[in-house]
């Protein structure tokens, strides 16, 4: 069957950032808006369609074909290595088709609503078609170089976006330092993809990842610290996907880029461009299942690392949106651990199967609750949870979404998530226990911290607001209702018959074993969350109060209340969350800044070389052809 | 010898014909009127630049003094293209009254610079090399030394012509002992009469000091920042992207053709410089405070980065080299090229003028954010794909920490490219600096530019042309 | 050939030439003496092309052509230098070296 056609799904968005990026200035703002999210909808149908067409094609031998759908060679090194442009069809490709091109659909329907009256509109949205455009050619692309390409140029486009409102100096602080840090990671992918281009001779992935190919079997040997080429040049790979999906320590952009415009956080930060890094580690399976275990271990670890520590911090934090943005890493850390603990073909790529499903899942409910979070700072002009409460009675449409959001991310059954995250944890069951609890507690962690979230802005006491919060428009709350629609059903798909680490659909069931705990876990988080937050929050008040009128109070409910405010907010809070959020902040943090310092200290130190003067000048020269005769004559000799 | 192989000496004459009118054409003019040579200068380079991609054959003069092949047309062509951007870009400078008296002394020594590295680079023997240098350096320090009632622009002349008196001797010093192991001065002589001895590699160290000089590597580059600071913006430009450029060019076929089998010496050299290079470089370029010593520091560094193709003695090495310079020279010049319409138009060339710059002259701004973008590596610029190259150049030989070294000063590199664009964008300022009209020469140069920074990336039959052409060439 | 004299030592006359200018660039003030501190650099390469040609390779004359290019080329290098000392000593009012450092760091 013939695919050429997909090559229109990223061109398209390119067409119209080209588009508005000449005529910004000069057509209406409204009209921009239109032209962008109209080029959106084409290549959404266009991914639809693709979708259908894909999954409907006769498997060969069981497994789903990998197809190019359009091929260009761009570049000859020699005959045998060269560089490609074009169009990778595979399940997984195809499945971040429909996941990129829908977020991005909703977003640019709600963006047009929640940026009206903004300057720059029209660039935004050219913003907008370049960001799209960049992901898409990330997800196509048929060999390493051209997701390397890509890979740069979403970031570029996300530097762009963060920094959209430029007058804001914390929004550009925030724009450099994604930038910046994720470059930093990407030394690692780009060293990676030079070792592994080398080692294999070839960029393609569908020579890299065919397992009965002879990329698979060079670089076995051991080259550094008994590790293979092939397993150093993988976690140097893995190091640009962790930059990208901010996973522990690269992750100190992710909080920070929550500057830009919330829809913007919902398509890039939440939904797509943090997930690049799985899908890296995604399209790379087979060579890190079959030939470098050690990476994949190394997957998993971060994954859980990340997943945990971004779970705590995420307590304690009052932004709403630095909430989600730590419950983002903490998901995304799920994601690596599916990953990580997956084995190669058949039921023992549940993990592999379970990532991409939890992919979908999570770009659907965080676009969610990240739409949802930019409707209610629409309505009450602040990030900030102290300044919100009881919103429920003004916001009945974002209320009830937002909520959806909530229990599916807590994996309430029936949900979305409750399906793809227990598919996660079943994986991570049978490949490593320690992984394993951690990601139960970090499910318990991710239910607390959502409903803490949750009855704080739309329960506990309404403050005194400025001006009546009322609910958003209709193209804000449009995409919301169909992604809350999406957030219930998506986890329906039977996602194992179409996802396969080897494209052979295989069986899954529940195990009760698992779903149960999980199930038990999150209900307790939100219990908690309801405790402590629905009402105002006047535990303290009550302790003081309840030492007076002792009597008047049952000792039981004392007791637990006491017991209770204990282990939250002196022990977890004060002990565990805070210190956490403290390293984070001053500890990670300071240490790229601190390697920012060594720089500048350094060219302080070595400034009197430039001295001005011409006859030090000759000095250095005639000491550095001095030097290099030494050394060589003393080679030369030693020889 | 014929008189039609004198055609093989196209590029050199051409240029050499174009200097000579500059002559007539200032007797014929009026002292007052001498500007109006201007659009006839720049026009007839173009042209130039054009009759010199024509076809042309291969072949060998003075026997074997001048060697011409499809590869060395195509350097003389990448240094052209500079020169065209930067005549264009110089065009309202001279234009200033008081230049008036001196515009006919600016084409001709420019123009004999350039003839200078064209005869360097298709020099078969060192005698050739040596006088092309000289002829490339003396007028030099000539146009460095051109706003005669600056200070700083005679002391960057000063500096500039005495650091490269030594460093030509120390070179010729090498030279002379070469000579005296070899018994010769010409290229293919030397290379079958080289040897491993340790006398061999001092001279072999003279020469690679010398030329490291001309293309400022560490420690050999303290002249650089000064002399770009003092000097015009355009001739900063010119020493910046073409002089440099074409030291590269001889630098690394003299390495390759000639010293190829003493590799074993300067490769250790190439890879410990590049090393030192990016690195300090890099270092300096973060403090800079004035645009011009900025992307003085930057092209230091930039020079670090074309040694990693330098350490691949092959087709592809050379092939990633030359990309890379013409890339270079598109992001460059149009990095200068903003600079220089701004110190023009106002006097300014600190950072911090550059302040909310995007306010009033939008164009301008997105021009020098392309640039260092481009510069500092990113795609889809052209700078990403040479980078890229080299790296890639330098990986297939093995050399991994050197190209993790490598992408990590890249990475630092865009700390500081970021800086200005930083300050265009985001900083605020009381003052903007007004609007800017630019003129129709400088429009050209930058559209030029632009269109080479996103053109040439792209376009990817430029790489695979230049690469047949080294494949012809052999190394 | 000159009778008597051996070319290791005409080898050495050049080598302490050559040290002495570099000596001489590093450490005078005045900027003519550096000038010719270099033209002490150029002229010791010189001694060693001519003396290579005539002990070694006596059957061709490139070395002696190489010199003869050798002092053309210092004589305009020095003409250019001279020029712009002439002018530095306009815009400085002095021609040492370590006032002529406006431009540093």
């Amino acid at each position: 069957m013939n695919f050429t056609y997909t090559v229109l799904i990223p061109l398209i968005p390119l067409f119209t950032f080209l588009f508005l990026g000449l005529a910004s200035g000069r057509i209406k703002p409204q009209l921009g808006g239109l032209i962008g999210t109209t080029g959106l909808f084409i290549s959404w149908i266009l991914s639809l369609m693709t979708v259908f067409k894909y999954f409907s094609l006769e498997k060969v031998d069981g497994a789903y074909q990998q197809i190019i759908g359009y091929n260009m060679v761009w570049l000859n090194f020699s005959d045998k290595l060269h560089i490609d442009m074009g169009v990778f069809i595979d399940p997984i490709s195809v499945m971040m088709l429909f996941v990129v091109t829908t977020v991005s659909f909703l977003v640019h329907v709600y963006s047009l609503g929640y940026m009206k009256g903004e300057t720059g509109f029209v660039r935004f949205y050219s913003f907008l078609s370049l960001f799209s455009f960049s992901m898409l050619g990330l997800v196509l692309a048929t060999n390493i170089f051209q997701m390397y390409m890509f890979w740069e140029l979403v970031g570029v486009s996300s530097f762009l976006l963060i920094g959209f409102y430029y007058q804001k100096p914390s929004a550009v602080a925030a724009s450099k330092k994604a930038f910046i840090v994720t470059r930093f990671a990407d030394l690692g992918f780009l060293i990676g993809i030079l070792l592994l281009s080398f080692n294999t001779g070839t960029f393609d992935f569908l020579e890299l990842t065919n397992p009965q190919g002879a990329a698979m079997q060079t670089g076995s040997g051991a080259w550094l610290l008994g590790l293979s080429t092939m397993t150093w040049s993988l976690i140097f790979v893995f190091m640009g996907g962790a930059g990208k999906s901010a996973m522990f320590p690269l992750h100190i952009w992710l909080p920070d880029a929550m500057e830009g415009p919330t829809p913007v956080s919902a398509l890039i930060h939440a939904a797509t461009m943090v997930v690049a890094g799985v899908y890296l580690v995604a399209r790379l399976f087979p060579v890190y299942a079959l030939s470098a275990p050690v990476g994949l271990e190394i997957v998993a670890w971060v994954g859980a690392t990340s997943s945990l520590f971004a779970a705590i911090i995420a307590t304690t934090q009052f932004d709403i949106k630095r909430v989600l943005a730590y419950s983002t890493m903490s998901q995304i850390g799920y994601m690596m651990v599916g990953l990580g603990v997956s084995g190669y073909g058949g039921h023992d790529g549940l993990g592999y199967m379970a990532s991409m499903f939890h992919l979908t899942t999570h770009a659907m409910f965080k676009a969610l609750l990240f739409l949802g979070a930019g409707s209610i700072i629409h309505a009450v002009h602040s990030n900030v949870m102290n300044e919100m409460g009881g919103l429920r009675k003004y916001m009945p449409i974002t209320h009830i979404t937002f909520l959806i959001a909530c229990l599916t991310i807590a994996g309430i059954p029936g949900l979305s998530g409750f399906f793809s995250k227990d598919e996660i944890l079943a994986a991570a069951y049978h490949h490593n226990k320690a992984i394993f609890f951690i990601q139960m507690f970090v499910a318990g962690l991710t239910a607390f911290y959502m409903f803490r979230l949750y009855f704080r802005v739309f329960w506990n006491k309404e403050p005194h607001y400025h001006h009546t919060p009322h609910e958003s428009p209709l193209t804000m709350t449009i995409p919301l209702m169909m992604l809350a629609f999406a957030s219930i059903f998506i986890g329906y798909i039977p996602f194992s018959d179409y996802i396969s680490s080897d494209f052979k659909p295989f069986e899954t069931h529940i195990e009760g074993i698992i779903a149960i705990p999980s199930v038990l876990v999150g209900l307790i988080g939100i219990a908690i969350a309801w405790v402590m937050y629905k009402k105002d929050s006047d535990l303290p008040d009550r302790v003081s109060h309840g030492f007076r009128f002792f009597h008047r109070w049952a000792f039981n409910k004392f007791y637990i209340d006491e017991v209770y405010l204990f282990i939250t907010h002196k022990f977890v809070f004060n002990r565990i969350s805070t210190p956490i959020a403290w390293f984070d902040r001053h500890v990670i943090d300071a240490t790229m800044d601190g390697i920012g310092w060594i720089t500048v200290s350094t060219s302080r130190l070595i400034k009197p070389l430039q001295s001005g003067q011409l006859q030090k000048y000759g000095f250095v020269f005639l000491s550095g052809v001095i030097i290099m005769a030494l050394v060589l004559l003393y080679a030369a000799f030693a020889a | 010898m014929q008189l039609e192989n004198f055609l093989l000496m196209r590029h050199e004459l051409l240029l050499l014909l174009l200097a000579l009118l500059v002559l007539v054409f200032e007797i014929f003019t009026d002292d007052g009127k001498i500007h109006k040579i201007i659009p006839w200068i720049t026009g007839l380079f173009v042209l130039v630049t054009f009759a010199g991609f024509l076809p042309q054959t291969e072949g060998v003069l003075f026997g074997g003094m001048f060697r011409i092949t499809g590869m060395q047309i195509m350097m003389k062509n990448i240094l052209n293209v500079g020169v065209a951007i930067i005549l264009l870009q110089s065009a309202v400078w001279l234009k200033k009254p008081e230049n008036s008296g001196k515009i006919s002394e600016y084409y001709i020594l420019l123009l004999s610079t350039l003839i200078g590295m064209n005869f360097m680079i298709s020099s078969g023997d060192f005698l050739m090399f040596y006088l092309g240098l000289e002829l490339a350096t003396i007028p030099m320090a000539v146009l460095a030394a051109f706003d005669r009632y600056r200070n700083n622009s005679a002391e960057a002349g000063i500096k500039l012509i005495l650091s490269s008196a030594l460093s030509s001797g120390i070179l010729l010093f090498g030279l002379s002992m070469l000579y005296g192991m070899t018994g010769s001065i010409y290229f293919d002589a030397i290379n079958a009469n080289i040897n491993q001895s340790p006398l061999m590699a001092l001279s072999l160290i003279f020469f690679f000091a010398g030329m490291g000089f001309k293309i400022s590597l560490v420690p050999f580059h303290l002249w650089t920042a000064d002399v770009y600071e003092g000097a015009p913006v355009s001739v900063t430009s010119y020493l910046s992207v073409v002089s440099k450029g074409a030291a590269v060019f001889i630098f690394s076929i003299i390495l390759f053709t000639v010293f190829d089998k003493l590799s074993g010496y300067w490769i250790n050299m190439v890879y410990a410089l590049a090393i030192l290079t990016m690195t300090v470089g890099n270092l300096f370029a973060i403090r800079q405070k004035n645009m011009k010593r900025f992307l003085a520091f930057s092209s230091i560094a930039q020079a670090g980065f074309i040694l990693l193709g330098i350490l691949n003695a092959s087709e592809f090495g050379m092939t990633t080299i030359m990309y890379f310079v013409l890339v270079y020279i598109f992001s460059n010049l149009g990095a200068f090229g903003v600079v220089s319409a701004i110190s023009y138009f106002t006097g300014k060339e600190n950072m911090d003028d550059y302040d909310s710059l995007y306010k009033n002259n939008p164009k301008l701004s997105l021009l020098l954010t392309i640039s260092l973008f481009s510069l500092a590596g990113i795609p889809p610029f052209a700078g990403f794909f040479g980078k890229f190259f080299l790296f890639m150049s330098a990986a297939s030989q093995g050399y991994y920490w050197l190209v993790f070294i490598a992408v990590l000063n890249a990475t630092i590199s865009l700390y500081y490219y970021l800086l200005p664009v930083k300050a265009m964008f985001i900083n605020k300022s009381e003052t903007p600096l007004p609007v800017i009209k630019s003129d129709v020469y400088t429009r050209i140069a930058l559209i030029l530019c632009a269109v080479g920074i996103f053109g040439v990336g792209f376009y990817s039959p430029v790489y695979e042309w230049i690469y047949q052409l080294v494949l012809q060439f052999g190394i | 050939m000159i009778e008597g004299i051996p070319l290791h030592l005409i080898l050495v006359v050049a080598t302490v030439m050559f040290f002495t200018g570099i000596y001489g660039f590093l450490t005078r003030r005045n900027l003519i003496t550096i000038l010719m501190s270099i033209e002490l650099i150029l002229n010791s390469v010189n001694i060693n092309f001519v003396a290579f040609n005539r002990y070694l390779y006596p059957q061709h004359l490139q070395g002696q052509f190489f010199s003869i290019f050798i002092i053309a080329i210092a004589a305009c290098e020095a003409a250019v230098a001279i020029a712009i000392i002439i002018n530095i000593y306009r815009r400085f009012t002095t021609i040492n070296v370590e006032d002529v450092s406006e431009m540093k760091y």
